[in-house]
């Protein structure tokens, strides 16, 4: 298979190309309500040629792996096609050849039964249904094998296997004409023993779906609040790991000048990095140009430091590729995306960041992000008013939003606790992509609270 | 697709059904004013469903080389599937219907894009330009155990502009995009973006409370996902949507009247028939503010006892099917846009939002800060509108509805008018 891959290469006539080879098999059971909705396994096969001219980018797809000689001679003509004039080159990255084997803490997922599977669903189903009030529910199992060939014709030749598995549980309450719900995730690459023992996180879910039927709206306007570490998690990565993106930068010469290391982003305690995090869901070894994933700080010491790179990006702004080019499946072509987006942890107590808030807001466990690179807004699960530096009472319908300099900039207290959490990114087309986040709880001041 | 009909058959299921699915499309990208990827992608696979020992089993798979294999899988999975609550439909009167379809060629979109963004950088110049144009065709067949064999071939053409850099009134990232069956024009899109940025370059400021707020198509549309939620026969039948037991009862407010309309010729949600086979046919949802209507599939009306209304959707081969709309067209009102501004003697119009679409939309609760949005002041627009959010819950908000516009703009499948809404709540920074 590989020879026949590497011939296809060998004919072009272009700067640059590498092929894709991937296969994915999947199995799901999703249960709403009582009901079981799907137990399934699916398998998609199929890969990509992707050329690179002077700055043009040719990319095709092929399903047959015998179709990817037409596919690497579609992928370069486009990429001459899209060449036009320009004189841009790739950042070097040094070709490795590796095999990337499953590491896994715990039973591979493949080699549990769809049986095991379903009764397993139908488990944390039953007790998010058993809680009183919950109408009804959402739990979703799902595992992905992905095995990956990247060749390239720098002489790149990594296989790389990955296996995902997540429990999603999801509980709705209703009392007549007000509908609460609440979810949480478990996800990450280490095998089946991750989605178990969540018996009692079915049943707190449940609980606060119903909690939230008797919570008050929240009132609009400006508060200090404090990020739980699910919710700090999904702010870094809204409000900044974007921003860092270089795709949105690399020819942009006023965001360049916005976004110039050495500029000041927020105090001193605060540092932001993108890494790889061997097991968690957005991990990876090599990004889908075969470049190794390295640790990136993006703020070191409240200083802008570093951003992510394909090895386009890098080219244009003169910096290192850091392996951040990924691509949601074969079908896409690779962009630049996040991978674990961290706060590295602070020094701060949990009480220390309480005190002193005359009235403020505890927001829990995101349910959204979005981002305009500027201005982002995210929304809570559920949130708890503080008032005198004490916690007092439940509020729904908690959404933030701000700039996000002034926002890093009110950043007042950083905690010692981390969490990590699997999300899913949306860039573009692609998504949703396998992405990590991790913080500590945060304090930040002047935060506008959506609300009526 | 036939070899994988004789296995289900040689096993002797109760009932199948194939859903397979090719596509390809041609997108040419400008990213930052400069032409950066042409491509050429396609994708096959397909969907099985079977009704096994009274269960439902499914699988999917883009390697069609072993129909044995994906036969047992999808038997397999029935072991552990739902109730079949339904059969499969046998052949169908579908209506004869074509896409209205067109010619546009690579060349044209090259020029098409390299057009847009000398015309937009040269008047922006500090800002970057982006811009897609893009071709796709989808073919799509379903077969299924009581005879049922049906296909079309779809041609999509999508076409995004959007600019974006920082400006005097902070990042700006506005754009439009146009997804039909037939090729958008440059004309449709370009000329209003033009305007809206040049008036974008002047800060407004407005003050919290509330206000009489234009909210645009492309606004609207979330309201309209909150409702299709809340349609959803699933949603129905599970108890979560907050529309159960309202049928023949007024919901919203009386300004409004939604017709499904599947067989519009260019709106990118027409098709002949629904992802499980049923023939398209308009209806009406919603008439003056009252439910008329939910979007059933196979399962739902079998669930709740009524016909299907042909809404079964697919977000791809991989997925089973669910109840969704196809092209929604709003009932349009009286004024000109123009007109509508001048009825405002203090409030704003919303163009884009940041993220809509996070709160509790089965709810029908929304909240988002306003992306691109103006301060009208006595009945003119009076600068860029930053760091303002917008919330309140459709059903209930949808009574301060006060006047629509007679022209109505598309966004994605939604044909709407913009809508003064006399009273939102607006929170402001500062």
């Amino acid at each position: 298979m590989k020879d026949a891959l590497k011939k296809a290469l060998e004919k072009v006539c272009v700067d640059y190309a590498d092929i894709r080879l991937e296969e994915r098999v999947s199995s799901v059971v999703h249960m709403m309500g009582p009901e079981t909705e799907e137990a399934s396994e699916k398998r998609v096969l199929g890969g990509a040629v992707r050329a690179f001219h002077k700055g043009g980018i040719g990319f095709a797809t092929f399903t047959r792996p015998e179709d990817a000689p037409r596919a690497a001679e579609e992928a370069s003509r486009l990429a001459r096609l899209a060449a036009e004039g320009k004189d841009e080159h790739l950042a070097p990255s040094k070709p490795v050849a590796d095999e990337v084997k499953l590491v896994l803490k715990g039973r591979d997922p493949r080699k549990v039964s769809l049986e095991e599977k379903a009764q397993l669903v139908r488990r944390y189903n039953d007790i998010m249904l058993g809680v009183k009030g919950i109408v009804t529910t959402n739990t979703a199992y799902t595992d992905t094998y992905v095995k990956r060939i990247l060749l390239s014709t720098d002489g790149a030749d990594i296989t790389e296997e990955r296996i995902y598995a997540r429990i999603v549980l999801s509980a709705t309450a209703s009392d007549g004409s007000n509908v609460q719900s609440r979810y949480a995730a478990f996800a990450n690459q280490l095998g089946y023993d991750t989605v178990l023992n969540r018996e009692g996180d079915a049943e707190d879910i449940a609980r606060d779906a119903v909690a939230l039927l008797s919570a008050h709206k929240v009132q609009g306007g400006l508060y200090t609040v404090i990020l739980d570490p699910l919710m700090a998690g999904v702010f870094v990565h809204e409000a900044f790991g974007h921003l860092s993106e270089a795709d949105h930068l690399s020819r942009d010469r006023k965001m360049q000048e916005i976004m110039k290391p050495g500029q000041v982003f927020g105090i001193p305690e605060l540092n932001i990095t993108d890494k790889p995090i061997p097991g968690q869901w957005g991990y990876y070894k090599y990004d889908d140009e075969g470049t190794e994933k390295r640790t990136v700080y993006l703020v070191k010491d409240g200083v802008l430091s570093g951003r992510l790179h394909s090895r386009h990006t890098a080219a244009l702004m003169g910096e290192e590729p850091t392996g951040n080019a990924r691509a949601l499946d074969y079908s896409f072509p690779p962009i630049v995306r996040m991978s674990a987006t961290c706060i590295e942890p602070g020094e701060k107590e949990f009480e220390d960041l309480l005190e002193g808030i005359e009235r403020g807001i505890y927001v829990v466990s995101a349910l959204g992000g979005m981002t305009e690179l500027e201005m982002f807004t995210f929304s809570a699960q559920k949130a708890y008013m503080i008032e005198k530096g004490k916690i007092t009472h439940l509020v729904r319908d908690v959404v933030l939003s701000g700039n996000v300099f002034e926002t890093l900039k009110n950043i007042e207290g950083i905690g010692k606790d981390i969490v990590y959490w699997a999300g899913g990114c949306g860039k573009g087309m692609q998504g949703p992509l396998p992405v990590t986040t991790a913080a500590p709880h945060i304090r930040i001041k002047n935060v506008l609270v959506g609300g009526v | 697709m036939e070899r994988i009909a004789d296995e289900l058959a040689k096993q002797g299921v109760e009932g199948f059904e194939i859903f397979y699915q090719e596509s390809y499309q041609q997108p040419v990208s400008f990213e930052q004013n400069v032409l950066q990827n042409l491509e050429f992608r396609t994708e096959a696979g397909v969907g099985v469903r079977v009704i096994n020992d009274g269960r439902v089993g499914f699988t999917a798979s883009s390697d069609l080389r072993d129909p044995k294999a994906i036969a047992d899988s999808a038997i397999a999975s029935a072991r552990f599937g739902p109730e079949a609550a339904f059969s499969f439909p046998g052949p169908q009167g579908i209506p004869s219907f074509s896409f209205e379809g067109g010619e546009w060629p690579v060349e044209e979109r090259l020029r098409l894009g390299k057009e847009t963004v000398a015309v937009l950088s040269s008047l922006f110049p500090g800002l970057m330009v982006h811009s897609t144009a893009s071709e796709m065709r989808i073919k799509t067949r379903i077969i299924n155990s009581s005879g049922l064999d049906a296909s079309y071939e779809k041609p999509f053409y999508l076409f995004t502009v959007y600019a974006s850099g920082m400006t005097e009134t902070g990042y700006l990232s506005d754009g439009e995009y146009r997804f039909f069956t037939r090729p958008p024009a440059p004309q449709e899109v370009i000329p209003q973006l033009k305007e809206r940025i040049k008036k974008a370059l002047t800060p407004g400021k407005i003050s919290s409370g509330r206000k009489k707020v234009i909210l645009a198509p492309g606004v609207m549309s979330l309201m309209l996902e909150s409702l299709e939620m809340g349609l959803s026969g699933k949603n129905v039948v599970k108890g979560s949507s907050p529309l159960r037991d309202k049928l023949g009862e007024a919901v919203m407010g009386d300004q409004i009247t939604l017709v499904e309309d599947p067989l519009h010729p260019w709106l990118a949600g027409s098709r002949p028939f629904d992802d499980e086979g049923l023939p398209s046919r308009p209806r009406t949802i919603v008439e003056r503010g009252v439910l008329r209507s939910y979007n059933l599939d196979l399962w739902a009306a079998a669930k709740l006892g009524k016909e299907p209304t042909g809404s079964a959707a697919r977000a791809s081969y991989k997925q089973l099917p669910y109840p969704g709309f196809t092209n929604i067209v709003m009932k349009c009102g009286s004024m000109t846009l123009e007109e509508m501004i001048r009825s405002v003697d203090e409030g704003l119009i919303v163009y884009n939002p940041i993220g809509g679409g996070q709160s509790n939309m089965m709810a029908g609760d929304f909240s988002f800060n306003v992306g691109l949005g103006f301060v009208i002041a006595r009945g003119e627009l009076a600068g860029r509108v930053k760091d303002a959010m917008i919330a309140g819950n459709f059903y209930e908000d949808s009574h301060r509805i006060i006047a629509l516009t007679a022209d109505r703009e598309p966004h994605g499948t939604f044909l709407l008018p913009y809508a003064l809404f006399d009273g939102l709540s607006v929170s402001v920074k500062g």
